[in-house]
C-alpha cells in the first residue's frame, strides 16, 4: 500500500490556536451529555487561545483528527466507574509511556497522585471502567483505544489530558444529573485555570 | 457423571465488542450442537417513535438524524421520503443530486470504519485495530484519511459532520458553493485509489467456506443502484412499493430482547445490506466498481456473509466514484428546497441505509404534528437472520476452544455490521463459562 496520507502536519486549511479542548458524548443520553454540554460552554464563553470542539463520542476517529497536532490536548468525557457520581477523574497520557497517571480530583481537594495504570490492552478490564475510557464501545473505539491507535501510528499529542465525570444516569433523554452538572461547572473553572497558565499548544479547528 | 462427549457449553457474550450500540449474545450447547441462541439487543425500546409524537413533521429529519451517530443521513433521508411523499412534494434534480452527495458521503464514511476498523482485524486474527495498526500503519491511515473525506462530504453539505444539520423537508437550508464543493475533489480521488486498495487488500483474507440460501431484498431504482429510494425487491419475487412494506414483512416481539424480529410474511427471516444491493443490484453498480469487483473475484451470486466486508468495499468505491461524477456538474441551487406543506394522512418511505434498507412511516394529523411514527432499521431487520445464521454457523466453532469460539461468533455478527443505535457505547463483555470440567 502507498505512503501514508494521514499523519501529523500541518495542512494549509488548518488554523494555529492556544489549547484544544475537546468534549465527547452523546447528547441525547442523559450524563453521558456532559462532555460536549463543557465544550459547548467554553466555546460560547470565548476564552483566548482556547478552541473546544464538542464532538459525538460515536466516532472517535474523529476524536484522533481533532487532536492530532496538538501539543497538549484536554479531553473531557463521562465515564461510568465505581466512584460517586460527580466524582472527577484524570487520566494523563503521554506518546513515550505506555501508562496513564490516574488521579481523582474533586473540586480543589487533592488527592495523593502518581497512581500508574497501564495503557488498555487489546481487551481492556472493561468491568472496571465504562465507555468510553478504557472500552472498544459502539462503532469502534473508546477515548484510551483511540488514543492507543494515536500512538501506534505517531499522531498522539505530546501530553493528552482526559478529564472523566462520574455519571448517575445514561438513560435516553436530554439533562444532566445534579451532581453531574455541579462537577461540570466546577471542571470549566479547572480547565480555564489551567488554559490561563498552559503555554500556548496548537490546535486544528476544522469544523464547519 | 458426564462422559466426554456430553459437554455442555455456555457462551455467553454479555456485550458485543465492535458493534455499534449494546447488543449481547447467548449460546448454549450440548455436545457440540446449539441448544439455546439468542441475539439480545439492549437498544431503547421504541423511544424515538414515541419521542416524535405531537412533534411537528418538519422536525422529523433532524429529530430521527439523532438515532445514530454513524447514519444519520439515512435517517433523515428515509425520513424526507415519507414525509414528501404524503405531502406531494417533489425535489427538483439539483436538490437531489445534494441528497446523493450526502449519502454517498456517509457510505463512505460508515463502511470504511466498519471494513478497516471493526471487521479486518478478525480476519487477520487481531483483537483489535490497535495491533492490527502496529503491523498495518499504512492501511490504518490511510482508511482513517478516506474515512475523514466522507465525514467531509457530509460535512459540506449537511452542515455538520455529526447529526447533519442542513437537512430539510424538501431539501437543504443552504447550498455549498462550487468551489468548496469542488475542494473535495482531491481527497476523493486519492480516497478513489485507497478505496481500490482496500478492496484488493481485504479481497485476500481467508474466509470460512459458509454459504445460506438468503432472501435477499433490497431496493431497486430504475436508473441506478438504489440508495435514495426504489421499489422493494427480493431474489424470491418481491417487487412492491415502498408503501406495502407492512404487507411484506412482519414484526415480532421476543421475550428476550428489545428489538422486534423481521420475516417476511408467510416465509422467514430475510436479509437486507450490502450483500442483498450486491445481488439484487449489482448490473447498476458503477462500470469501475464492477471492474474491482471482477478483479477481485467477486460476482452475484454471492451468498457467504462473511465476503460482505469485499461487497462494502466495492460499495465504497462505487459511492466515491459517482460523487466524483456528481461534482464535476454541480451547481448550487438558487433555492436548495422546495416549499413545504400541510397535509393529515399517511406517508411512507426508505432508503438505503450503510446497512440495508431503512423504513420510516408517518401519520400527520392536518395540522402537520406526528400522530404516529414507525422506524424499522436494518440491523433489526436481520435479526432474526443473524440468529439464523449464527444456528448453522456454531456447530462448526463449538467444539474449538471457548475464547476462540467466543470470538468467531462475535465475528459472525459483524459480517452484518449491526447498528443498535443512540447507545452510550459503553460495553461489558463477560464471560460465563458453563463449561463442564471434563473440557
Amino acid at each position: 500500500m502507498g505512503a501514508a496520507g494521514w499523519e501529523r502536519s500541518a495542512a494549509a486549511s488548518e488554523q494555529v490556536v492556544g489549547i484544544c479542548i475537546i468534549g465527547l458524548g452523546n447528547e441525547h443520553r442523559g450524563d453521558d451529555a456532559v462532555g460536549i454540554r463543557i465544550a459547548r460552554q467554553i466555546a460560547s464563553e470565548g476564552w483566548d487561545g482556547v478552541v473546544a470542539v464538542p464532538l459525538n463520542a460515536d466516532d472517535g476517529t474523529a476524536l484522533l483528527h481533532a487532536v492530532r497536532d496538538a501539543q497538549t490536548a484536554y479531553v473531557v468525557d463521562a465515564v461510568s466507574a465505581e466512584a460517586t457520581p460527580g466524582t472527577i477523574i484524570r487520566l494523563v497520557l503521554s506518546r513515550q509511556s505506555r501508562f496513564a497517571r490516574f488521579k481523582r480530583v474533586q473540586g480543589e481537594e487533592k488527592c495523593p497522585d502518581g497512581e500508574e495504570i497501564p495503557a488498555p490492552p487489546p481487551r481492556p478490564d472493561r468491568s472496571r471502567l465504562r465507555s468510553p475510557i478504557g472500552t472498544i464501545s459502539s462503532h469502534g473505539l473508546g477515548v484510551l483505544e483511540v488514543m492507543e491507535l494515536g500512538r501506534t501510528l505517531g499522531v498522539l499529542p505530546e501530553r493528552l489530558v482526559i478529564y472523566g465525570i462520574v455519571g448517575r444516569a445514561f438513560d435516553p433523554g436530554q439533562g444532566l444529573s445534579p451532581e453531574v452538572e455541579r462537577a461540570a461547572m466546577q471542571l470549566i473553572g479547572r480547565l480555564y485555570r489551567i488554559a490561563r497558565r498552559r503555554e500556548a499548544g496548537r490546535c486544528t479547528n476544522s469544523h464547519w | 457423571m458426564t462422559t466426554p462427549k456430553q459437554r455442555t457449553l455456555t457462551i455467553k457474550v454479555d456485550a458485543l465488542a465492535r458493534v455499534e450500540g449494546e447488543g449481547a449474545l447467548l449460546i448454549k450447547s450440548r455436545d457440540g450442537q446449539p441448544q439455546e441462541l439468542r441475539l439480545i439487543i439492549y437498544e431503547p425500546p421504541r423511544f424515538f417513535e414515541a419521542f416524535l409524537r405531537g412533534r411537528d413533521h418538519a422536525e422529523a429529519p433532524d429529530l430521527t438524524a439523532r438515532i445514530c451517530g454513524i447514519c444519520p443521513v439515512a435517517y433523515q433521508m428515509s425520513s424526507c421520503n415519507a414525509l414528501e411523499g404524503l405531502l406531494g412534494l417533489a425535489v427538483p434534480p439539483e436538490i437531489r443530486r445534494m441528497r446523493l452527495l450526502l449519502y454517498y458521503g456517509e457510505w463512505i464514511e460508515s463502511h470504511t470504519l466498519h471494513v478497516a476498523l471493526l471487521h479486518a482485524p478478525d480476519f487477520l486474527g487481531y483483537d483489535s485495530v490497535i495491533p492490527m495498526a502496529k503491523d498495518y500503519p499504512d492501511v490504518v491511515r490511510r482508511a482513517l484519511q478516506l474515512k475523514r473525506t466522507g465525514n467531509q462530504i457530509i460535512a459540506l453539505f449537511g452542515g455538520r459532520e455529526i447529526h447533519p444539520i442542513n437537512v430539510r423537508i424538501g431539501g437543504f437550508y443552504a447550498a455549498p458553493s462550487r468551489e468548496d464543493a469542488l475542494r473535495l475533489r482531491d481527497p476523493l480521488r486519492q480516497g478513489l485509489e485507497i478505496a481500490q486498495e482496500i478492496a484488493r487488500w481485504v479481497a485476500g483474507f481467508e474466509f470460512p467456506d459458509f454459504e445460506q440460501d438468503y432472501e435477499f431484498v433490497a431496493l431497486r431504482h430504475p436508473d441506478e443502484y438504489a440508495i435514495l429510494e426504489g421499489r422493494i425487491v427480493s431474489n424470491k419475487g418481491i417487487d412492491a412499493a415502498v408503501s406495502q412494506f407492512e404487507d411484506l414483512f412482519v414484526e415480532q416481539q421476543v421475550p428476550y430482547s428489545n428489538a422486534l424480529h423481521a420475516t417476511v410474511k408467510g416465509r422467514g427471516s430475510y436479509l437486507v445490506g450490502p450483500l442483498a444491493r450486491f445481488n439484487l443490484n449489482f448490473d447498476q453498480l458503477s462500470p469501475l466498481a464492477r471492474e474491482v469487483a471482477r478483479a477481485v473475484g467477486i460476482s452475484p451470486p454471492l451468498r457467504n456473509p462473511f465476503q460482505s466486508i469485499i461487497v462494502r468495499s466495492i460499495e465504497v468505491v462505487h459511492a466515491i466514484d459517482q460523487a466524483l461524477h456528481l461534482l464535476d456538474s454541480y451547481e448550487p441551487p438558487e433555492r436548495p428546497w422546495v416549499e413545504d406543506a400541510v397535509k393529515a394522512g399517511v406517508g411512507h418511505g426508505a432508503s438505503e441505509a450503510p446497512r440495508g434498507i431503512l423504513y420510516h412511516r408517518y401519520r400527520l394529523s392536518d395540522q402537520g404534528l406526528i400522530e404516529a411514527a414507525r422506524i424499522v432499521p436494518p440491523t433489526s431487520q436481520n435479526q432474526k437472520r443473524i440468529e439464523d445464521d449464527l444456528w448453522r454457523f456454531a456447530p462448526r466453532v463449538l467444539s474449538l476452544p471457548k475464547e476462540q469460539a467466543t470470538w468467531l461468533c462475535e465475528q459472525a455478527i459483524r459480517n452484518y455490521d449491526p447498528c443498535i443505535s443512540c447507545a452510550t457505547h459503553f460495553l461489558r463483555v463477560t464471560i460465563d463459562d458453563g463449561r463442564d470440567a471434563t473440557r
